[in-house]
Protein backbone atom coordinates (compact mmCIF):
# COMPACT_ATOMS: atom_id res chain seq x y z
CA UNK A 1 0.00 0.00 0.00
CA UNK A 2 1.55 3.13 -1.28
CA UNK A 3 -0.83 5.98 -0.75
CA UNK A 4 -3.01 7.42 2.28
CA UNK A 5 -6.40 6.79 0.20
CA UNK A 6 -4.96 3.10 -0.06
CA UNK A 7 -4.39 3.21 3.97
CA UNK A 8 -7.76 4.53 4.56
CA UNK A 9 -9.48 2.07 2.07
CA UNK A 10 -7.71 -1.10 3.65
CA UNK A 11 -8.59 0.24 7.21
CA UNK A 12 -12.72 0.78 6.47
CA UNK A 13 -12.82 -2.01 4.27
CA UNK A 14 -11.02 -4.49 7.14
CA UNK A 15 -13.38 -2.81 9.54
CA UNK A 16 -16.58 -3.61 7.68
CA UNK A 17 -15.62 -7.05 6.40
CA UNK A 18 -14.77 -7.74 10.48
CA UNK A 19 -18.52 -6.25 11.70
CA UNK A 20 -20.68 -7.36 8.99
CA UNK A 21 -19.35 -10.66 8.31
CA UNK A 22 -17.23 -11.65 10.98
CA UNK A 23 -14.50 -12.04 8.63
CA UNK A 24 -10.83 -11.37 10.01
CA UNK A 25 -8.51 -10.08 7.51
CA UNK A 26 -4.88 -12.79 7.27
CA UNK A 27 -1.71 -10.54 7.06
CA UNK A 28 -0.39 -12.67 4.06
CA UNK A 29 -1.59 -12.48 0.56
CA UNK A 30 -2.87 -15.57 -1.03
CA UNK A 31 -1.51 -16.30 -4.10
CA UNK A 32 -3.31 -19.67 -4.89
CA UNK A 33 -6.43 -17.66 -3.60
CA UNK A 34 -9.17 -17.55 -6.26
CA UNK A 35 -10.37 -13.72 -7.11
CA UNK A 36 -12.23 -12.16 -9.32
CA UNK A 37 -15.16 -14.37 -8.76
CA UNK A 38 -18.13 -11.88 -8.65
CA UNK A 39 -18.05 -8.01 -8.32
CA UNK A 40 -20.28 -5.39 -7.38
CA UNK A 41 -19.54 -1.38 -7.82
CA UNK A 42 -20.55 1.97 -7.07
CA UNK A 43 -20.75 5.16 -8.82
CA UNK A 44 -20.41 8.17 -7.00
CA UNK A 45 -20.81 11.92 -8.17
CA UNK A 46 -20.15 14.96 -5.68
CA UNK A 47 -16.88 17.20 -6.33
CA UNK A 48 -16.45 14.73 -8.55
CA UNK A 49 -17.45 11.43 -10.34
CA UNK A 50 -16.01 7.82 -9.73
CA UNK A 51 -16.89 4.32 -8.85
CA UNK A 52 -15.72 1.91 -5.94
CA UNK A 53 -15.35 -1.79 -7.49
CA UNK A 54 -15.39 -4.58 -4.96
CA UNK A 55 -14.62 -8.10 -6.06
CA UNK A 56 -14.33 -11.15 -3.95
CA UNK A 57 -12.87 -14.59 -4.72
CA UNK A 58 -12.69 -18.04 -2.93
CA UNK A 59 -15.43 -18.57 -1.03
CA UNK A 60 -16.01 -15.21 0.79
CA UNK A 61 -19.21 -14.12 -0.80
CA UNK A 62 -20.81 -17.47 0.51
CA UNK A 63 -19.42 -17.09 4.28
CA UNK A 64 -20.05 -13.06 4.06
CA UNK A 65 -23.43 -13.45 2.94
CA UNK A 66 -24.30 -16.44 5.34
CA UNK A 67 -22.48 -14.35 7.91
CA UNK A 68 -24.67 -11.19 7.23
CA UNK A 69 -27.69 -13.48 7.52
CA UNK A 70 -26.93 -15.11 10.52
CA UNK A 71 -27.42 -18.73 8.88
CA UNK A 72 -25.40 -21.60 9.21
CA UNK A 73 -26.70 -23.05 5.96
CA UNK A 74 -26.03 -21.54 2.49
CA UNK A 75 -28.06 -18.38 1.22
CA UNK A 76 -29.63 -18.08 -2.22
CA UNK A 77 -27.66 -17.04 -5.46
CA UNK A 78 -30.08 -13.72 -4.86
CA UNK A 79 -28.94 -13.09 -1.52
CA UNK A 80 -25.38 -13.66 -2.43
CA UNK A 81 -25.65 -10.96 -4.87
CA UNK A 82 -27.35 -8.17 -2.16
CA UNK A 83 -24.80 -8.83 0.22
CA UNK A 84 -22.06 -8.01 -1.99
CA UNK A 85 -23.91 -4.75 -3.36
CA UNK A 86 -24.09 -4.21 0.06
CA UNK A 87 -20.92 -4.63 1.32
CA UNK A 88 -19.53 -2.54 -1.73
CA UNK A 89 -22.33 0.28 -0.60
CA UNK A 90 -21.17 -0.05 2.91
CA UNK A 91 -17.30 0.42 1.71
CA UNK A 92 -18.00 3.15 -0.59
CA UNK A 93 -20.41 5.09 1.87
CA UNK A 94 -17.15 5.12 4.66
CA UNK A 95 -14.32 5.65 2.72
CA UNK A 96 -14.93 8.61 0.58
CA UNK A 97 -15.76 10.94 3.27
CA UNK A 98 -12.45 9.87 4.98
CA UNK A 99 -10.45 10.11 2.25
CA UNK A 100 -11.70 13.56 1.17
CA UNK A 101 -12.93 15.05 3.68
CA UNK A 102 -16.55 14.95 5.48
CA UNK A 103 -17.10 17.82 4.51
CA UNK A 104 -17.73 16.91 0.64
CA UNK A 105 -21.15 15.70 -0.36
CA UNK A 106 -21.17 12.63 -2.58
CA UNK A 107 -23.96 10.88 -3.81
CA UNK A 108 -23.84 6.86 -4.46
CA UNK A 109 -25.86 5.43 -7.17
CA UNK A 110 -27.60 1.66 -6.80
CA UNK A 111 -25.06 -0.92 -6.14
CA UNK A 112 -24.35 -2.80 -9.31
CA UNK A 113 -23.79 -6.59 -9.60
CA UNK A 114 -21.63 -7.67 -12.28
CA UNK A 115 -19.99 -11.32 -12.62
CA UNK A 116 -17.50 -10.27 -14.30
CA UNK A 117 -17.17 -6.47 -13.92
CA UNK A 118 -13.66 -5.38 -15.79
CA UNK A 119 -15.61 -6.36 -18.86
CA UNK A 120 -18.62 -3.85 -18.21
CA UNK A 121 -17.38 -1.16 -16.78
CA UNK A 122 -15.57 1.61 -18.81
CA UNK A 123 -13.24 3.50 -16.68
CA UNK A 124 -11.36 4.70 -19.57
CA UNK A 125 -11.40 8.11 -18.36
CA UNK A 126 -11.20 7.63 -14.56
CA UNK A 127 -7.87 6.92 -12.51
CA UNK A 128 -7.15 4.11 -10.29
CA UNK A 129 -6.26 6.17 -7.24
CA UNK A 130 -6.43 3.48 -4.59
CA UNK A 131 -6.08 -0.34 -5.81
CA UNK A 132 -6.06 -3.03 -2.58
CA UNK A 133 -6.18 -6.95 -1.47
CA UNK A 134 -7.41 -7.89 1.71
CA UNK A 135 -6.87 -11.70 2.06
CA UNK A 136 -8.67 -13.84 4.15
CA UNK A 137 -8.92 -17.29 4.90
CA UNK A 138 -11.53 -18.30 2.50
CA UNK A 139 -10.40 -16.09 -0.09
CA UNK A 140 -9.42 -12.40 -1.55
CA UNK A 141 -10.91 -9.11 -1.27
CA UNK A 142 -9.99 -6.60 -4.04
CA UNK A 143 -10.90 -2.93 -4.18
CA UNK A 144 -10.09 -0.58 -6.99
CA UNK A 145 -11.22 3.56 -5.94
CA UNK A 146 -12.01 4.78 -9.40
CA UNK A 147 -12.11 9.03 -9.85
CA UNK A 148 -11.78 11.41 -12.01
CA UNK A 149 -9.52 13.75 -10.19
CA UNK A 150 -6.54 13.00 -8.95
CA UNK A 151 -5.91 11.49 -5.42
CA UNK A 152 -3.38 14.02 -3.98
CA UNK A 153 -5.88 17.14 -4.73
CA UNK A 154 -8.53 15.83 -2.60
CA UNK A 155 -6.96 14.46 0.14
CA UNK A 156 -7.71 15.91 3.41
CA UNK A 157 -9.53 14.63 6.39
CA UNK A 158 -6.29 11.64 6.75
CA UNK A 159 -3.92 14.37 7.86
CA UNK B 1 -45.44 -4.28 25.88
CA UNK B 2 -44.96 -5.49 22.01
CA UNK B 3 -43.87 -3.44 19.15
CA UNK B 4 -44.99 -2.90 15.69
CA UNK B 5 -41.45 -2.38 13.58
CA UNK B 6 -41.17 -1.06 9.35
CA UNK B 7 -38.04 -2.00 8.33
CA UNK B 8 -37.36 0.29 5.12
CA UNK B 9 -34.04 -0.60 3.29
CA UNK B 10 -33.76 -1.53 -0.43
CA UNK B 11 -31.25 -4.38 0.37
CA UNK B 12 -33.14 -7.37 1.61
CA UNK B 13 -29.72 -8.84 3.13
CA UNK B 14 -29.34 -5.54 5.27
CA UNK B 15 -33.40 -5.89 6.38
CA UNK B 16 -32.66 -9.43 7.03
CA UNK B 17 -29.46 -8.38 9.49
CA UNK B 18 -31.76 -5.60 11.26
CA UNK B 19 -34.88 -7.85 11.67
CA UNK B 20 -32.41 -10.83 12.92
CA UNK B 21 -30.93 -8.05 15.41
CA UNK B 22 -34.54 -6.59 16.59
CA UNK B 23 -35.29 -10.41 16.99
CA UNK B 24 -32.47 -11.11 19.41
CA UNK B 25 -32.67 -8.00 21.03
CA UNK B 26 -34.99 -8.94 23.66
CA UNK B 27 -37.45 -6.47 23.13
CA UNK B 28 -41.26 -8.04 22.05
CA UNK B 29 -42.46 -7.38 18.23
CA UNK B 30 -45.79 -8.36 17.03
CA UNK B 31 -45.65 -7.22 13.49
CA UNK B 32 -42.32 -6.64 11.37
CA UNK B 33 -43.16 -4.36 8.07
CA UNK B 34 -40.73 -4.76 4.89
CA UNK B 35 -39.98 -1.73 2.54
CA UNK B 36 -38.03 -1.53 -0.40
CA UNK B 37 -38.07 2.28 -0.43
CA UNK B 38 -39.84 5.20 1.34
CA UNK B 39 -43.02 5.42 -1.12
CA UNK B 40 -43.42 1.68 -0.16
CA UNK B 41 -42.58 2.48 3.76
CA UNK B 42 -45.48 5.61 3.78
CA UNK B 43 -47.77 2.48 1.99
CA UNK B 44 -46.93 0.38 5.02
CA UNK B 45 -47.75 3.45 7.13
CA UNK B 46 -50.85 4.34 5.95
CA UNK B 47 -52.43 1.09 6.18
CA UNK B 48 -51.14 -0.36 9.32
CA UNK B 49 -50.08 0.77 13.23
CA UNK B 50 -46.42 1.10 13.32
CA UNK B 51 -44.82 2.15 16.79
CA UNK B 52 -41.18 2.50 15.55
CA UNK B 53 -39.34 2.82 12.05
CA UNK B 54 -35.61 2.01 10.97
CA UNK B 55 -35.29 3.78 8.02
CA UNK B 56 -32.36 3.64 5.67
CA UNK B 57 -31.09 6.85 3.78
CA UNK B 58 -30.33 5.84 0.26
CA UNK B 59 -33.03 4.15 -1.40
CA UNK B 60 -34.67 4.38 -4.98
CA UNK B 61 -38.04 6.07 -5.62
CA UNK B 62 -38.27 8.01 -2.81
CA UNK B 63 -35.06 8.39 -0.32
CA UNK B 64 -35.20 7.98 3.39
CA UNK B 65 -35.48 11.95 4.14
CA UNK B 66 -37.93 12.33 1.94
CA UNK B 67 -40.04 9.62 3.70
CA UNK B 68 -38.88 10.78 7.17
CA UNK B 69 -40.68 14.37 6.15
CA UNK B 70 -43.39 12.99 4.45
CA UNK B 71 -43.81 11.13 8.44
CA UNK B 72 -43.18 14.49 10.17
CA UNK B 73 -45.39 16.80 7.97
CA UNK B 74 -48.48 14.10 8.58
CA UNK B 75 -49.62 14.29 11.70
CA UNK B 76 -51.48 11.34 12.66
CA UNK B 77 -47.94 9.69 12.36
CA UNK B 78 -45.75 13.07 12.94
CA UNK B 79 -44.00 11.38 16.54
CA UNK B 80 -43.20 7.82 14.99
CA UNK B 81 -40.30 7.14 16.53
CA UNK B 82 -37.46 6.36 13.69
CA UNK B 83 -33.95 5.12 13.70
CA UNK B 84 -31.80 5.83 10.32
CA UNK B 85 -29.51 3.60 9.47
CA UNK B 86 -27.21 4.52 7.16
CA UNK B 87 -23.58 4.97 5.67
CA UNK B 88 -24.27 8.73 5.31
CA UNK B 89 -20.86 10.42 7.27
CA UNK B 90 -21.19 14.06 5.33
CA UNK B 91 -21.59 16.52 8.92
CA UNK B 92 -23.98 18.26 7.31
CA UNK B 93 -26.23 15.97 5.91
CA UNK B 94 -25.70 13.81 9.25
CA UNK B 95 -26.62 17.04 11.41
CA UNK B 96 -29.98 17.66 8.76
CA UNK B 97 -30.87 14.10 9.52
CA UNK B 98 -30.77 14.37 12.79
CA UNK B 99 -32.53 17.53 13.18
CA UNK B 100 -35.72 15.46 11.98
CA UNK B 101 -36.12 14.56 15.63
CA UNK B 102 -34.52 10.67 14.52
CA UNK B 103 -31.82 8.81 15.88
CA UNK B 104 -28.72 7.71 13.72
CA UNK B 105 -26.80 4.37 13.51
CA UNK B 106 -24.27 4.57 11.55
CA UNK B 107 -23.46 1.49 8.92
CA UNK B 108 -21.68 -1.07 9.72
CA UNK B 109 -23.01 -1.72 13.20
CA UNK B 110 -22.74 -3.87 15.83
CA UNK B 111 -25.63 -5.86 16.99
CA UNK B 112 -25.79 -4.23 20.41
CA UNK B 113 -25.05 -1.08 19.08
CA UNK B 114 -28.40 -1.10 17.40
CA UNK B 115 -30.33 -2.64 20.17
CA UNK B 116 -28.73 0.35 22.66
CA UNK B 117 -30.49 3.28 20.18
CA UNK B 118 -33.42 0.69 20.42
CA UNK B 119 -34.13 0.67 24.06
CA UNK B 120 -32.98 4.61 24.40
CA UNK B 121 -35.82 5.36 21.90
CA UNK B 122 -38.35 2.96 23.46
CA UNK B 123 -37.60 3.34 26.36
CA UNK B 124 -38.43 -0.41 26.86
CA UNK B 125 -35.78 -3.06 27.97
CA UNK B 126 -37.17 -6.07 28.26
CA UNK B 127 -34.50 -8.53 27.60
CA UNK B 128 -35.28 -12.06 27.76
CA UNK B 129 -32.98 -14.11 30.66
CA UNK B 130 -30.16 -15.83 28.88
CA UNK B 131 -30.12 -18.66 26.44
CA UNK B 132 -28.69 -18.67 22.58
CA UNK B 133 -31.35 -15.92 21.38
CA UNK B 134 -30.92 -13.12 23.68
CA UNK B 135 -28.35 -9.93 22.97
CA UNK B 136 -25.75 -9.76 25.75
CA UNK B 137 -23.08 -6.93 26.35
CA UNK B 138 -20.15 -8.89 25.44
CA UNK B 139 -21.03 -8.60 21.84
CA UNK B 140 -22.72 -10.15 18.64
CA UNK B 141 -24.40 -13.77 18.86
CA UNK B 142 -24.46 -14.21 15.10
Amino acid sequence: MNSQAEKILYRKAALIFEEMGFLMPQSDICDDCQTDDSGASVSFTGPFKGCLLLSLGGEILSILSSNMLGQEEPVSKQMEEDALREAANVICGNALPEIYGAKEVFHLDTPVFYNNMHSVLDLSEQSCIAKIAIPFECGQANIFLYAESKEADYVSAAG
Amino acid sequence: MSFNVLVADDSAVMRSMIIRILRLSGLSFSEIYEATNGRDGLDILDQKWVDLALVDINMPIMNGEEMIDHIRNCKEIADLPIIVVSTESNVDRVENIRRKNVKFVHKPFTPEALRKVIVQLTGVSNEQPGGENSLSEGGPDF
